[in-house]
Formats: C-alpha cells, structure tokens, sequence
C-alpha cells in the first residue's frame, strides 16, 4: 500500500530544529514529549524565528499537551487541535508518526502534519493524500495517455500467448514479468514521468498502475491458464468444503458477536472473481477482513480481535461461499504480483485466507478431535 | 530471504516479527499496548490486533514494524509455518503463572530454529509479572533455557505497561545487527543470482514470483 511517507531526518524544518535548538530536542525526549513536523512539501523554505520552534515542540500536561510557551494543544481522531494562547483554532490532520529514539534510548513522537501550525507565517500547501490505486478506472485516469502506449505490448502479448501454452508455470511467470519490465521502461523514457517518479510514492503507484493495467489485458489469458493448472486441487478442495455445507456458525468456533458482519464481508467475497489483477484481488481480500473485524457500534465493546477469532469467520466464510476456484485465486496473486511487500497488511489477509485454505483441504474441519474439545472449552469459558 | 533492508543511511529496514503464544497468555494486550494510537479515536473502537504497525528511528536508522498475530489456537497449530515465513523476528509469550504456556513456548522454539535457522531473532517473554506472587516458572529457568537456545528473555506486564518498550526496541536493534550482516555478507559476492532480471536500477523491489514460485499451496 502506498501511503504518505517521508525521511524526517531530511525534512528542512525538522533538521533546522536539531541544528538551532538541541536543547528543545534533548528536553523533549527527556519527558517523551511530541515534535510536530510540517511535511516537507508544505514548507515554503528560508529559516524559522524562535516562536515557531516553540510552537512545534509539545510537552505532556496535566490534560493533553502544552507547547514550549504555554499554549495548549490537544490531539485526536487523527488530528492535532489548536487551543487556549494560540490566535485561531484550527486543526492540522496528522499524516503518519514515528517514535524516535536519541542515543540515550529516550523516546519521543514525531508526528508528521500536513501543514504548519501556523499557517499564516508559512505558504499554504495541498495536503498529500494517501494513496491506492482500487480498480482498472483508477489506473487508467492515473495513466491518462501514457495506457496507449503499453497497448501494443500487451496485444503483442496476447497474440503470442498460445505458444507457451505447452510451456510450464514459470516460463508463464517469466513472460508476464518480462512484459512488465518492458512497459515500466517504456513509460520511464518519457521525461516528465521520469521527474515525477523521483517522488517513492509516485513511483510505487507508476508500478501498481502498470501492473494492474497490463493484468486487466491479459487477464483472460493467463487466469484461464491458471485455473487448468489448478483445476483437479480446486475439484477436491470444492468437495471437501461441499461435505461440510452443514457446519454452523459455532460449530466452526465463529464467536457470536461477529455473525452481524458476516452477510456483508460475504457480499465483499463474493466480487473475488470479478477482480482482473492480483492487486485488486487482495484488495478484495482485505475488504472481507476489514468488513469482518468492524465493531458493531460505539457501544459494543469488542474484545481485541486476534488471528484465531479473523480465521474462524474465514474458515466459515470459505465454506459457505461460493467460489468455485480457490487454488486458481491464491496461485494467481502469489505468482504474478511483483510490485508488492510479503510484510504489509495485504500480505497478512492473504496469509490469513491461505491459512483457511490450507486448514480446509488438510481436512481438519470434517474431523478434528482436538476441535470438539475446544468447543466444550469455550461453551466453559 | 527474508532480509530486512539496505544498510544504506537512507533506506528503511522492513522487519516482519510474528507473535506466538496461547490465547490467554495476554499477546493481544502486549502488542495493543506498545502499538497503541494515542491520537486516533477510529483505532481503539475496532481493536484489531491481528496486524499492526509501528515507524522506528532508532538514532537515525528507519524501520518499519509490521506485527503479525499468529493462530494461536492448539487446532490450528500446523498452519504456523505460513504465518512465520519470511519473518524477521518472532516473540513467543508465555504466563509466569502458568508452566503450560511456558511448555508450548519450547515447543515453538525447536520448530521455529528447525524450519527457520539462526536467522530468526527470537524473544522469550514472561508475561503478567505483575502477578508475580502467583508465578509458577522461576526466573533461573526461563533465562537459563532463553540462553541455551540464543533467545533473550524478557519479563513484561501488559496490565501495568512494564518491560514492552525495551522488548521491542531491543528486538529491533537485534534485528538490524542481523540485517547489517547479510547484508555485508551479500556484499562479499555470493549472491547476484536473484538481481540478474534486466532493469534491476528501476525495479527496486524483487519480483515476488522469483523467489515464491514453488508457492506455499504444496501441501507435500
């Protein structure tokens, strides 16, 4: 996932504070105060006066924070609130934070901001979004003109996609990868797409967009190529689950006060094979798992929600779902997604639907003798 | 593989630590505490505690936690490996009052270092020390095993936030020592198999597919 980011220890205003006020910086790790940082594209250069350092430096105080003058600060909902002792009361939406630890291992906040507090002695800036490309729509606007020219790339490809037909997995993988290379390089001859991807985030969503445009391409291709890979293991994994049609709710050990989330993250799994890219499919994976960890209402106190309770609900998801090709789906995404992490939180859904995958085809569900005994221990508890 | 990132100043370390323990040894509490948002109402309605993150600067090195909660449930004990694959570090918790906990800890430990090597950081860690009247593994022997197995240990209490910064911030630092020396190791010149793909300048991150590709669905 792209999100706002930036190196703080590069960030002017951030540097120029080290550099002209160590003693505010050793004075706020001592109390493990906050330092606000305006993100890098909202400053407008030159130096900073005293009072803005000050400004921007947040001690604990009986109720919130103070700045280093005495103006109180308070911070929620993701966002930092201006009060008592400043001119005008705004709110600055906070963009990421990061705990800094001095070579004392004394730790402090840095948080990000989109803007200066004081937004009148500094140029005013768009706030930087947090961004993902969802859907072929998205990309293509994202591309703009740029999408002609990977066409012929990807009808090239297509056109001379039988010839591997007899061909393995991996030259399939190789050719699809290969292809992506070729269009990403093709894109970064153009000038200005070059400047603008010296920006990380830019460039992560250059990568997503190509990727996701060059599998809507080939999608029907190469899926249905997957899918006759993995035909006879979804055969017996779709009768394995049809065996266990009867399961209810609590027989999967789903704990009662998910089952209102249920009906929806189905409605969410259920666009699983309308998604054309592995992106986008893993999109839809975090959806379910988004959808099947919301908290009620307000009210409700749900207890913290851990991996056993999020694969329970998909265990019984997977049963009760239909979606006739399971092996195709995670072959497809692991295989053929090259612009992702293993260690981000679309990774973590995905581990978590392999998981249930996994748990299903060994059988466990149908006869596990440790599960009735788990029952009997949770109706105790 | 599961290396953490560039020893460059200017890159930032990737670590994936997974947590493992029993459902009432308090992980949960542990990992929502030290990852607890202050600032954001929205994050302590929904509690979700499978997958967290957290941004480091340890004296001017980035690195990005991801914290990954694993089935903890005896049921669903084979599904482990793929939850801990290309982890960096893992925290295994155990309940000072309870020697069960501490029983399954060793048992994670012999299958982590078996599946995984010395390349794994591991902590072990004595949860509820604020019960500790009611303690039931002595200290001698929960150091003394950490030691004979190159773990550290470490003595925590979610309840009343002792001992969770310094796990953390110790793992990581662990963390990037092990990093720093694959990646010199690296830089000896045993490896440019996996960066010989044309384009490599561009594409900073590795095609998963070259390395994945064997896939985890083999349930031989």
């Amino acid at each position: 996932m792209a999100v706002y980011d930036e190196n703080i220890l590069k960030n002017p205003f951030y540097l120029a504070l080290e550099k002209q006020r160590p003693d505010l910086c050793s004075r706020v790790a001592e109390v493990h105060g906050i330092v606000l940082v305006p993100c890098r594209g909202s400053l407008s250069g030159g130096s900073y006066t005293a009072a803005q350092f000050e400004n921007n430096v947040l001690l604990p105080a009986e109720q919130g924070y103070q700045t280093v003058d005495g103006k109180e600060v308070s911070i929620e909902n993701n966002q930092v609130n201006l009060g008592s002792g400043f001119l005008n009361s705004a709110s600055v939406p906070i963009l990421f934070e990061e705990t800094f630890y001095n070579e004392k291992e004394q730790a402090y906040s840095i948080l990000c901001i989109s803007r200066p507090i004081d937004c009148e002695m500094w140029s005013f800036c768009p706030v930087p979004g947090l961004y993902c490309l969802k859907n072929v729509e998205e990309v293509k606007e994202f591309l703009g003109r740029h999408a002609e020219k990977l066409d012929k790339f990807i009808a090239a490809f297509c056109s001379s996609f039988k010839e591997l037909d007899r061909k393995g997995l991996r030259h399939h993988i190789d050719a699809v990868h290969s292809l992506y290379i070729k269009c990403l390089q093709c894109l970064l001859r153009d000038s200005r797409l070059k400047v603008l991807t010296k920006q990380e985030l830019q460039m992560a969503l250059l990568k997503q967009a190509v990727e996701m445009y060059i599998h809507h391409g080939i999608h029907d291709f190469l899926f249905s190529y997957v899918g006759t890979l993995e035909a006879s293991q979804d055969a017996a994994f779709n009768k394995t689950a049809r065996g266990l049609q009867d399961l209810q709710q609590k027989d999967i050990g789903v704990k009662s006060e998910f089952s209102i989330n249920i009906p929806r993250a189905k409605r969410e799994l259920n666009q699983l094979n309308r998604c054309t890219s592995p992106q986008q499919k893993l999109l839809c994976l975090r959806k379910v798992a988004l959808t099947i960890m919301q908290s009620p209402s307000r009210t409700v106190n749900l207890e913290a929600i851990c991996a056993d309770d999020l694969l329970s609900v998909i265990l019984y998801l997977l049963v009760k779902t239909e979606i006739p090709n399971w092996m195709a789906n995670l072959s497809y995404i692991k295989n053929f997604h090259f612009c992702n992490s293993v260690k981000d939180d679309l990774s973590y859904c995905l581990t978590s639907f392999e998981a249930a995958v996994e748990y299903i085809s060994q059988g466990n569900l149908s006869q596990d003798p440790t599960f009735t005994t788990w029952c009997m221990w949770m109706e105790y508890h | 593989m599961a290396a953490g990132g560039a020893a460059g100043s200017n890159k930032t370390y990737s670590f994936k630590v997974v947590l493992l323990g029993e459902g009432c040894v308090g992980k949960t509490s542990l990992v929502l505490r030290y990852c607890e948002n202050k600032f954001n109402d929205k994050h302590i309605t929904t509690l979700q505690a499978s997958f967290l993150t957290k941004k480091l600067n340890i004296t001017g090195k980035r690195v990005n936690l991801a914290i990954w909660d694993t089935a903890g449930q005896e049921r669903f004990h084979a599904l482990g490996p793929i939850y801990y694959r290309d982890s960096n570090g893992a925290i295994l918790v155990y309940d000072i009052t309870d020697e069960d906990s501490f029983q399954k800890v060793k048992n994670w430990v012999k299958e982590l270092r078996k599946m995984l090597g010395n390349d794994i950081c591991l902590c072990i860690v004595g949860n509820k020390i604020d019960l500790d009247k009611e303690r039931h593994v002595s200290v001698e022997e929960a150091e003394g095993y950490a030691e004979s197995v190159g773990a550290k240990h470490y003595h925590t209490s979610a309840k009343l936030n002792k001992g969770i910064e310094e796990l953390f911030l110790d793992l990581c630092k662990r963390m990037m020592e092990t990093a720093q020396l694959e990646e010199r190791s690296k830089g000896n010149g045993a490896s440019h198999a996996n960066t010989g793909r044309r384009g490599v300048q561009i594409i900073d991150d590795e095609p998963q597919a070259a390395t994945a590709a064997a896939g985890c669905c083999s349930s031989g």
